[in-house]
């Protein structure tokens, strides 16, 4: 097969967990061997702009699972998805904006985060908060310029344990670390 | 929501609404995307796009900069949506008065707005339909801060209006910050309940895959159908887990928690129902349904004030108050005290006529002010304590006390008569 003429492009995206304390509460970045509480949620597919839900993939969302989440000594409501969000991290910020800098990217004017709507359970929510940081950078690697063309900055999803049958159980430790 | 200053003046002049897919220039940048509504707190100079990769952009713009519109939002229909009946079901009917239980979001610009009609609100949870007939109804779309005792006079109509017609149960989506107001407010209101009347919220909204809303709906819908409660409760998770609900007597209820699902707690008095998926198991006493017809008991006079005492409370602030009033609840300290200072303006205030009560900010246990001097000295004074009412609840009942009567003493023999479940005289260990 020839990639060239096909006109295939490939782009890596690459995950960079910072050390910041968590995105979005004040809980440490750390992972814990153990567990202490659980708690079981379900999630469902949210309305659509009309305010209807698609009666199937309502039905296949019920049927599909429930999932048990392990918090851990230092989970916090926010990771529990039982507390509204706190600011964004002003270090895990900095951290995106020096490493933006370091690629010669453009910031953005200002920082919206937004949600990614996820619903394998891997986030209490049920969605993903990230933001756009900067655009249009790169890096020389020997004498070849790579082109770095976003930089965004992200809670980790929870930590996926066991799956069993119609239940997948996640631990909360990783929920919520900066990454970008 | 709204964009202002030179970005508002931009967008306007291009015509530009929020929906729409604009392309902003500024210099030799070019950014094409949907025009997301305004932050509250993002800049004045900014827009906010959704780009095509699905990532939100704040833009500064300048004098300089070009707005125009690429593409208009497609107008969606609104289909009128008609709310199915079935001979073989049982009526219930949903009176919705805002919060966030009864919000929707627009999903190209993430704004949340109140569901604009109750068959909206219905057809966000499908599965309702499963259990009943729904007959939905939008009352009010207030947030339920802004609750006012008009609101609940005209709720309580409406509910004893639908019970009076057939439904088996009435469903009140409701804010959850004052719920427990108005629970009490209804549970004074309506006697001779022929079915459960039902104050559900949610502490995720519904824009959330997370939420709790749906859960809690269909917990209360089963209550409406499946038993035999007569009583107006307040119904939300029993846990942080989507495992089950529970259903509290609605002048004992009381919001004990800023966020969590399992906010509302029975205070002094067990919930009284259990419900896990369509198991109902009654955990306390109840009043069943009654052969009706409901009555309505609307009237209020709502000169009160609850007043909350603390260390350093000026004799002034209470007199100024009191004097604006026909009635004050008092949520003092421990088992109902307040200093010696506010003992002289309870008897001023007593002495001009207006009622004061006295309830714990303790909120668990139950005032006696026999036991202390202080205690002593504000029942001569006048004050007449509520055992183990909650100052919420007692507050709405004074009002709603005042508004039946006008004899004073008629005012106090309803206060301290058991009217909705208010008092508990055993508090188990």
């Amino acid at each position: 097969m020839d990639y060239r003429s096909l006109g295939l492009k490939v782009g890596i995206e690459i995950h960079q967990q910072l050390s910041t304390g968590k995105l979005f509460c004040d809980c440490p970045c750390d992972f814990s061997d153990d567990h202490h509480k659980e708690i079981v949620r379900r999630l469902r597919p949210t309305q659509s702009e009309l305010g209807e839900i698609d009666r199937a993939a309502l039905e296949e969302s019920e049927r599909k699972m429930h999932f048990r989440y392990q918090t851990v000594p230092f989970s916090c409501l926010v990771e529990a998805d039982e507390e509204p969000p706190h600011d964004a991290n002003k270090r895990a910020i900095e951290a995106s904006l020096e490493m933006s800098s370091l690629m010669g990217m453009k910031a953005v004017d200002e920082v919206h985060f937004m949600r990614k709507i996820v619903i394998d359970g891997s986030n209490t929510g049920g969605f993903q908060r990230t933001a756009l940081i900067s655009t249009g950078g790169s890096i020389m690697v020997g004498d070849r310029k790579i082109g770095i063309s976003t930089l965004c900055l992200e809670e980790d999803a929870a930590r996926k344990i066991v799956e069993r049958g119609s239940e997948v159980t996640y631990r909360l430790d990783r929920l919520g670390i900066p990454s970008r | 929501m709204k964009y202002s200053g030179l970005v508002g003046e931009m967008l306007d002049r291009a015509n530009a609404q929020l929906g729409d897919v604009i392309e902003v220039r500024r210099g030799n940048e070019v950014h094409v995307g949907i025009l997301m509504p305004h932050h509250d707190f993002s800049s004045e100079s900014i827009v906010t796009l959704k780009l095509p990769n699905g990532y939100n952009m704040g833009i500064r713009l300048d004098e300089k900069s070009k707005v125009k519109v690429e593409s208009r939002r497609e107008p969606k229909e609104r289909k009128k949506q008609v709310l199915p009946h079935d001979p073989a079901k049982k009526d219930i009917a949903v009176i919705s008065t805002g919060g966030t239980i009864a919000s929707y979001v627009d999903y190209r610009t993430g704004a949340v707005h109140p569901a604009i009609s109750a068959e909206e609100l219905v057809f966000s949870v499908p599965e309702l339909l499963d259990l009943a007939n729904v007959r939905a109804k939008v009352l009010y779309s207030i947030l339920s801060e802004n609750m006012k005792v008009t609101h609940w006079q005209g709720l309580a109509r409406a509910v004893a209006e639908e019970l009076n017609s057939g439904a088996v149960g009435v469903i009140v989506p409701h804010g959850t910050d004052t719920m427990g107001f108005t629970s009490a407010a209804l549970a004074f209101m309506l006697r001779n309940l022929t079915g459960p009347v039902i104050c559900v919220g949610a502490q995720r909204s519904s824009d959330r895959p997370s939420s709790d809303a749906i859960m809690n709906l269909l917990a209360a819908t089963r209550l409406c159908v499946d038993s035999d409660l007569g009583e107006v409760v307040v119904l939300m998770h029993g846990e942080s887990s989507d495992s089950y609900t529970l259903a509290h007597r609605g002048t004992k209820v009381r919001k004990m928690h800023a966020s969590r699902r399992d906010a509302f707690r029975s205070i002094n008095s067990e919930p009284i129902a259990k419900i896990e998926g369509p198991q109902i198991e009654f955990i306390s006493e109840h009043t069943g349904r009654s052969k009706g017809p409901v009555e309505l008991k609307d009237k209020i006079d709502g000169r009160a004030s609850m007043l909350y005492f603390y260390p350093g409370f000026e004799a002034d602030h209470f007199d100024l108050i009191a004097n604006h009033v026909k009635g004050v609840v008092i949520a003092g300290t421990g088992l109902g005290h307040v200093s010696e200072e506010i003992l002289g303006s309870v008897t001023r205030a007593v002495d001009k006529g207006v009622h004061v009560y006295v309830t714990t900010q303790c909120l668990y246990g139950a005032v006696n002010l026999n036991v202390y001097s202080t205690g002593r000295d504000m029942v001569t004074a006048g004050a007449i304590p509520l055992g183990d009412m909650l100052p919420e609840t007692a507050y709405v009942k004074l009002m709603w006390a005042m508004g039946q009567t006008d004899d004073p003493e008629e005012v106090r023999k309803l206060m301290l008569t058991n009217i909705a479940g208010e008092f508990t005289t055993r508090r188990f260990v």
